[in-house]
């Protein structure tokens, strides 16, 4: 079996924008204890025939003994980050579970869910049940504004900081995050405005990195799982769209 | 007081240099979030077959344009994917020479979201890793290669009145209009025929 791309890669009927400014998207099923490494080889050893481009995902811990004067550091191999030929397609495969990345163009929600359970189908396959701990859908957009005067964040952001009086203006960057609880949902929800490295020319570029996650209770059965990372999606998308003014979103109408 | 910010810098800049150090370190990591491609901690490269290495390359830049991708039409993404599969293909390829630079491809992207040409350009690499995109009317010819930060090396070549001009320089994206202003850039850039200058 050939594991389906989450193509389309041009705008559908599912999502209302023609050009999404979505530059990440992932759906994260993390596992409440760590797979051992050889069961992930096996699982990426399958993967790889879809996702060629395999990178290794290590963590570096570094040990110092100030009475000694002596260190050490070891490198943890945590799983692998398999990327698909076209390069939109992702997947990060790791001791602890899987996250499935859509990079642009977007396809909207439906052919990436289906996509991302498609994967996981096959990860399950291979790996078997473990119990999940926690269930995650982030989306990192990149929102591009044309910028050759000083422009009033207020005007495209609904969230973003003030600045009192004394304060120099106007600034150069921002960097607000908020985290917060929905508790009748489950949820918990970190949320970042950011300026960054201007995509284009003449603009800037705003980062609104949307993440939601679950890990009171999250369901193990996969149509529970996959319930609830649609309730997150529709939790993500009332998020985006209370966040952006009108005049933001004409920009990838 | 509302914020305000300042317009867009002209030109890509290296990264400002690290904070002033604080007892309390960083920005708090997330203690749960959902993993993010970007910040993931591949291991370092090792050396590759060519071949392996010319894959992951062609990925790279795919990669570098997917995120341009909702200001560029399907056809021309399309297009440039296929010429990086000419560029890179391990039949074709000189041994010896480097794997492109990320910087330069970005450049090469930014400059052509910006210019807009009609007619897209035909696509090297020089043998240091730098892109080069060249058009070519007649027996006139501009190329430009591209740095990283913004910065653009061009040369013409322009047969005018019966005798070859030629010029070269090198700017920022942001000034290259101005700087070809003389050449012409439409001689290059637009679609169809186009007649001599009067």
């Amino acid at each position: 079996m050939t594991l389906a791309s989450a193509a389309p890669d041009h705008a559908t009927p599912d999502q209302p924008y023609a050009r999404p400014p979505v530059i990440e998207a992932a759906i994260e099923l993390r596992y409440a204890d760590l797979l051992d490494g050889a069961t992930v080889d096996k699982a990426v050893a399958r993967l790889k025939r879809d996702f060629p481009k395999a990178e290794q995902l290590s963590s570096v811990a570094l040990r110092i003994d100030a009475d000694q004067g002596a260190g050490n550091a070891s490198v943890r191999t945590e799983g692998f980050k398999l990327t698909a030929p076209l390069g939109t397609d992702i997947l990060m495969a790791q001791m602890n579970g899987l996250t499935v990345v859509r990079q642009p163009p977007y396809p909207g929600w439906p052919h990436f869910a289906a996509h991302a359970r498609d994967v996981w189908t096959t990860w399950k396959s291979i790996v078997g049940y473990h119990r999940i701990g926690r269930l995650g859908v982030r989306y990192i957009n990149r929102i591009d504004i044309p910028a050759t005067a000083a422009i009033a964040l207020e005007d495209y952001f609904r969230f973003n900081p003030q600045i009192p009086d004394g304060l120099p203006t106007p600034i150069d960057s921002v960097f607000s995050r908020i985290t917060a609880d929905i508790p009748t949902e489950q949820l918990s929800l970190a949320l970042i405005l950011a300026t960054a490295q201007p995509a284009l020319v003449g603009h800037h570029s705003f980062v609104l990195d949307i993440d939601l996650g679950r890990t009171i209770d999250p369901p193990q059965k996969d149509d529970d799982i996959w319930a609830a990372l649609e309730a997150m999606r529709t939790r993500k998308n009332a998020v985006f769209e209370t966040t952006l003014t009108d005049r933001t979103k004409a920009f990838f109408a | 007081m509302t914020a305000l910010l300042a317009p867009a810098p002209p030109a890509r800049r290296p990264p400002a240099p690290a904070a002033t150090p604080s007892l309390h370190g960083a920005t708090p990591k997330a203690v749960a979030e959902t993993p993010n491609v970007a910040r993931a901690s591949t291991a370092a490269a090792t050396a590759k077959p060519l071949e392996e290495a010319l894959f992951d390359s062609r990925v790279d830049l795919k990669v570098a344009t997917s995120h341009l991708a909702m200001h560029m039409s399907r056809d021309w993404r399309d297009r440039l994917f296929a010429q990086l599969d000419r560029m890179l293909d391990p039949v074709e390829w000189t041994a010896g020479d480097s794997l492109p630079i990320g910087g330069s491809y970005a450049t090469f992207l930014r400059a052509m979201l910006y210019l807009k040409p009609a007619r897209r350009p035909g696509l090297g690499l020089t043998p240091d890793g730098h892109i080069v995109a060249a058009w070519t009317r007649g027996p006139d010819r501009l190329s430009m290669e591209f740095r990283p930060y913004d910065q653009v090396r061009w040369i013409v070549s322009r047969m005018v009145d019966g005798h070859r001009d030629n010029g070269a320089g090198t700017t920022e994206i942001t000034r290259l209009p101005d700087r070809l202003a003389s050449w012409d850039l439409q001689h290059w850039f637009a679609l169809g025929d186009i007649q001599p200058p009067a």
